[in-house]
């Protein structure tokens, strides 16, 4: 079975994107949050392999989610989906645990190279 | 009472159809009224700010710290005053004349306009001009 | 990323030198006195002082050294030990040793000296060119040498990049911290640091690196990272031994002692050129620099009206000058917030010991950049923040221990940069404010109404805490609660055009968030026109700008909002804010703001463009008028008040109750 993937993004469209292209790639999705609370509510309850995470999101930041995430679960394997300029942030969230990131518009290629790279 | 025991010299200025005197000592410059800022929101005797020479300088409605029942003009002249370190304009309807008053001539006692920044008047011949006090003026809105 | 630090360099090593001099001072009235509290309390300042910065510079032994006499001094302060020759031998020689190092690192060495009982690495061997481009420095093969010689492998990484990469720096941050989780350590870079994170390079690093993984393993840790095309790892190639090894390949000839000594120089260059330079002077380039950004506006303004073609080249290069020679200024007057943390571990030692309480203190992002103005204010905030939180947050041990929290309690400082701010964060894990406390005292001091109280939210009675009135002087008694100087912090944030948020938990702790604009005085705004009038709103607090129709402005119980994105956004109507007249159109412009992670639409009546101004203050006459954090002016003369957006969403929501909740 393919590995378990959470999508976070505040906007549905990206959502049913990487939906898309994760499914495609053979990934499951476990489930969808649209902002960094129900993030981490969703990483509690369906404990998925791999998330991808938002930066920019209303109630909490991807940043701020990650650094929540990672607190509950050290191994979490989280992937920052991140737009042009947001170099910094990126930054930050790789201090704060992130294991890779994928700059909008998303190439399929890089996100599937992303997945299966942060999988192993 | 008197205040003054030396003759000091006063810029005259019109606010509506009143004459008023303003102490040379703490004026700056005086400029024609350029564009001003409105600042939404901000204290109703505040015109707004204005540029002059780089700098930010708030505007006082003068109408709106004497008794003056003038309606609102744009106000021909900007004095602009130095008092504790603040820049501060003052905007009138015109300027008259520079003038020299001997302390015979002031009494802090007599109040023609009932505004708490008038410190007496000045009589010269029959001419009544009230004294403003804009020191004080500008000390009291700073500090509240 | 760990940052470059060697820009501060020359200063660490000229205060070092004056620090060492008091320590040497003090040390010997010690010895002269060996009751002189004074004097203990000096050398342990000193030590600290030096422990901090060298740890920051990232010279380890140094900073250990320093902790372990520290520690020595400790134990006499607390009774433990008295002052003895020996303990003044021990002072004294550790002391050489820092000098030794410190000597060492103005060479262009390392702190190696202090591990070395005196003996200075000898830099001036001869090198062999590896293979070609920059020249690995020869403090490179010594500390490699040394590595292997405790057992560590070093090896050299080449990786490159795919042709496309995105965000190459932060993609090589990746790499950086897969290389050194396991605490390998990376001791060359080619392209430097420094030029890495300016994503000045094209696609190749290359790395020195000391470990203890197989290349195998590296190379497993590396490429898993994603947009790699290549890494090449192989054992790093050292000099002499590697010559006798491998006797086919290629030895170059040996350096010249000239070329030895050129390039001894050039590494001491980079400790000769930092100066330390008056902050006046700083200011007052800074003031120059922001009349030449007026005045470029000015110009391309006027010449716009004529539409000369030959102008437009030179007119851009202008802007382009003028904007490197902005940043780099406002660069010079950076320093790292390390500079205003180094006092807090003291600080929380001492208090807490005074106040019999077990805090640790943590601090994050030391080397997160602001204004040296800035940075000089700050502090004293700080310590308020810091002293509260020791004093009414952390319960005593006890307490903590009956509540099922860790006994040691925990205050965690940390600073980021957020787009155009400085984010400085003070928590703790203590018992948070306690609201009923905060009423009661707020109804005692007429500051609220009892029958206002019953409707207050936990917001709004947290922020009666930063009401100047509030504070008070019995400061000593637990009882008062929280509050204490809280009106200090908040006045000096603005002051700085800053903005204070306090978080609170009861039982579980408390967070102040400061947020600080990195520069004092440049920023990029929008221009919009609202009422005939032009106004400015920080590109930093914006998310969007859209026109949408007016009938998609929808009336939500008494408050206009609209769908932005499939979000529902509150809207403040600037014409109506500011009280001016609303010209009804079929379009509605908004200016989406974020603030406190929420939209807010703001309709103006038109985005003129974006710009960037110089800051000035609109004087003590505004200071109620919180929504504008200063006034610009424009290069036709006139001015443009800047929008404070959090203030002005503060002040609108407390005009509407309900409104702008959602």
């Amino acid at each position: 079975m393919g590995k378990r993937v959470l999508i976070v993004d505040d906007a549905a469209f990206m959502r049913m994107l990487l939906k898309d292209i994760v499914t495609k790639a053979g990934y499951e999705v476990a489930g969808e949050a649209s902002n960094g609370k129900e993030a981490i509510e969703k990483y509690k309850e369906l404990n998925p392999d791999i998330v991808t995470m938002d930066i920019t999101m209303p109630e909490m930041t991807g940043i701020e989610a990650t650094k929540e995430i990672m607190k509950m679960d050290p191994n979490a394997k989280i992937i920052m989906c991140s737009a042009m300029g947001q170099q910094m942030m990126v930054v930050e969230a790789i201090q704060a645990g992130a294991k890779d990131f994928i700059v909008k518009p998303f190439q399929q290629s890089r996100v599937v190279e992303a997945l299966s790279k942060v999988a192993k | 009472m008197k205040t003054f025991d030396k003759p000091f010299e006063v810029l005259g200025v019109r606010i509506g159809d009143k004459e008023y005197a303003i102490d040379i000592g703490v004026i700056g410059i005086i400029v024609e009224t350029s564009e001003i800022a409105r600042v939404p929101n901000s204290k109703s005797f505040l015109k707004g700010v204005m540029n002059l020479r780089g700098r930010i300088v708030p505007v006082i409605d003068t109408k709106r710290i004497t008794s003056s029942s003038a309606k609102e003009s744009a106000g021909a002249n900007v004095v602009v005053t130095q008092i504790d370190e603040n820049e501060v304009g003052f905007l009138v309807d015109g300027v008259t004349e520079v003038m020299w008053v001997q302390p015979s001539e002031f009494d802090s006692t007599i109040k023609i306009d009932n505004s708490n920044y008038v410190k007496g008047v000045i009589m010269k011949g029959n001419r009544l001009i009230s004294m403003l006090d804009l020191q004080n003026f500008v000390r009291d809105q700073i500090s509240s | 990323m760990a940052i470059d630090m060697s820009q501060y360099l020359g200063i660490f090593v000229e205060e070092s030198k004056e620090n060492i001099q008091s320590l040497n001072d003090s040390i010997l009235e010690l010895e002269s006195n060996p009751e002189s509290k004074n004097a203990i309390d000096e050398i342990f300042r000193l030590m600290h002082t030096l422990k901090g910065t060298s740890a920051t510079m990232g010279f380890q032994r140094m900073s250990k050294l320093c902790h372990t006499l520290e520690s020595k001094l400790d134990e006499v302060r607390s009774g433990k030990k008295r002052v003895d020759e020996s303990l003044i031998d021990e002072l004294l020689s550790g002391l050489d040793r820092l000098n030794e190092a410190i000597e060492n690192i103005e060479k262009g060495g390392d702190d190696s000296p202090v591990e070395k009982d005196g003996k200075v690495i000898d830099n001036a061997q001869p090198v062999e060119n590896p293979k070609s481009e920059a020249v690995i420095p020869d403090s490179v093969f010594d500390v490699a040498k040394n590595a292997i010689q405790n057992g560590f492998d070093v090896q050299q990484i080449t990786i490159d990049l795919i042709k496309d990469a995105t965000m190459k720096s932060a993609r090589m941050y990746i790499v950086f911290k897969r290389i050194e989780e396991d605490g390998s350590q990376i001791i060359y870079s080619d392209p430097s640091v420094e030029d890495i994170e300016k994503e000045n390079f094209d696609r190749r690093v290359k790395l020195v690196v000391i470990t203890k993984r197989s290349l195998a393993e590296m190379r497993e840790s590396i490429s898993n990272v994603s947009e790699i095309e290549n890494v090449s790892i192989e054992k790093f190639q050292m000099k002499k031994e590697e010559k006798k090894e491998v006797p086919t390949s290629k030895i170059e000839p040996e350096k010249s002692d000239t070329q030895i000594q050129n390039e001894n120089e050039k590494r001491r260059a980079k400790l000769a050129k930092s100066v330390r330079v008056d902050v006046e002077k700083l200011d007052s380039l800074m003031n120059l620099m922001a009349e030449l950004v007026i005045s470029r506006s000015r110009i391309e303004e006027t010449l716009k009206q004529y539409r000369i073609k030959e102008m437009d080249e030179s007119l851009s290069q202008l802007s382009r000058i003028t904007l490197d020679l902005q940043s780099t200024v406002m660069k010079i007057r950076m320093i790292p917030v390390s500079f205003v943390f180094e006092r807090f571990p003291r600080t929380v030692r001492d208090l807490s010991k005074s106040m019999n309480k077990k805090v640790e203190l943590i601090i994050e992002g030391e080397e997160t950049e602001l204004d040296r103005t800035v940075a000089d204010e700050i502090g004293e905030p700080l310590t308020h923040l810091i002293r509260n939180a020791i004093d009414h947050g952390i319960e005593s041990e006890e307490e903590r221990i009956n509540l099922g929290k860790p006994p040691v309690g925990t205050i965690k400082l940390s600073a980021h940069q957020e787009g155009d701010s400085v984010i400085i964060e003070v928590s703790d894990d203590g018992r948070g404010f306690d609201k009923d406390k905060i009423l009661k005292k707020a109804i005692e001091k007429g500051i609220v109404q009892e029958y206002e109280a019953a409707k207050m939210t936990t917001e709004e009675i947290l922020n009666i805490t930063f009401l100047p009135g509030f504070s008070t002087n019995d400061v000593s008694t637990e009882v008062s609660g929280r509050g204490v100087g809280m009106d200090v912090v908040k006045n000096v944030v603005e002051s700085l055009n800053g903005s204070v948020y306090l978080e609170s938990v009861e039982k579980k702790g408390s967070k102040v968030t400061i947020r600080l604009p990195l520069t004092l005085s440049i920023i990029q705004v929008l221009l919009v026109e609202i009422c005939k009038q032009i106004y400015a709103i920080p590109i930093s607090v914006i998310d969007s700008t859209l026109s949408i129709k007016s009938e998609e402005l929808k009336d939500l119980e008494g408050m206009k909002t609209a769908i932005v994105r499939n979000e529902l956004v509150p809207l403040i109507d600037m014409r109506e804010y500011f009280g001016g007249e609303i010209v009804s159109n079929s379009r509605a412009e908004l200016v989406v703001a974020k603030y406190k992670g929420k939209k807010y639409g703001l309709i103006v009546d038109r985005l003129i463009r974006q710009q960037d101004i110089v800051i000035k203050a609109l004087g003590k006459f505004f200071k109620d008028t919180r929504e504008f954090s200063g006034g610009a002016i424009l290069g036709n003369g006139s001015i443009a008040l800047i929008i404070d957006v959090p203030s002005l969403v503060e002040k609108a929501s407390q005009g509407s109750k309900t409104a702008l909740t959602i």
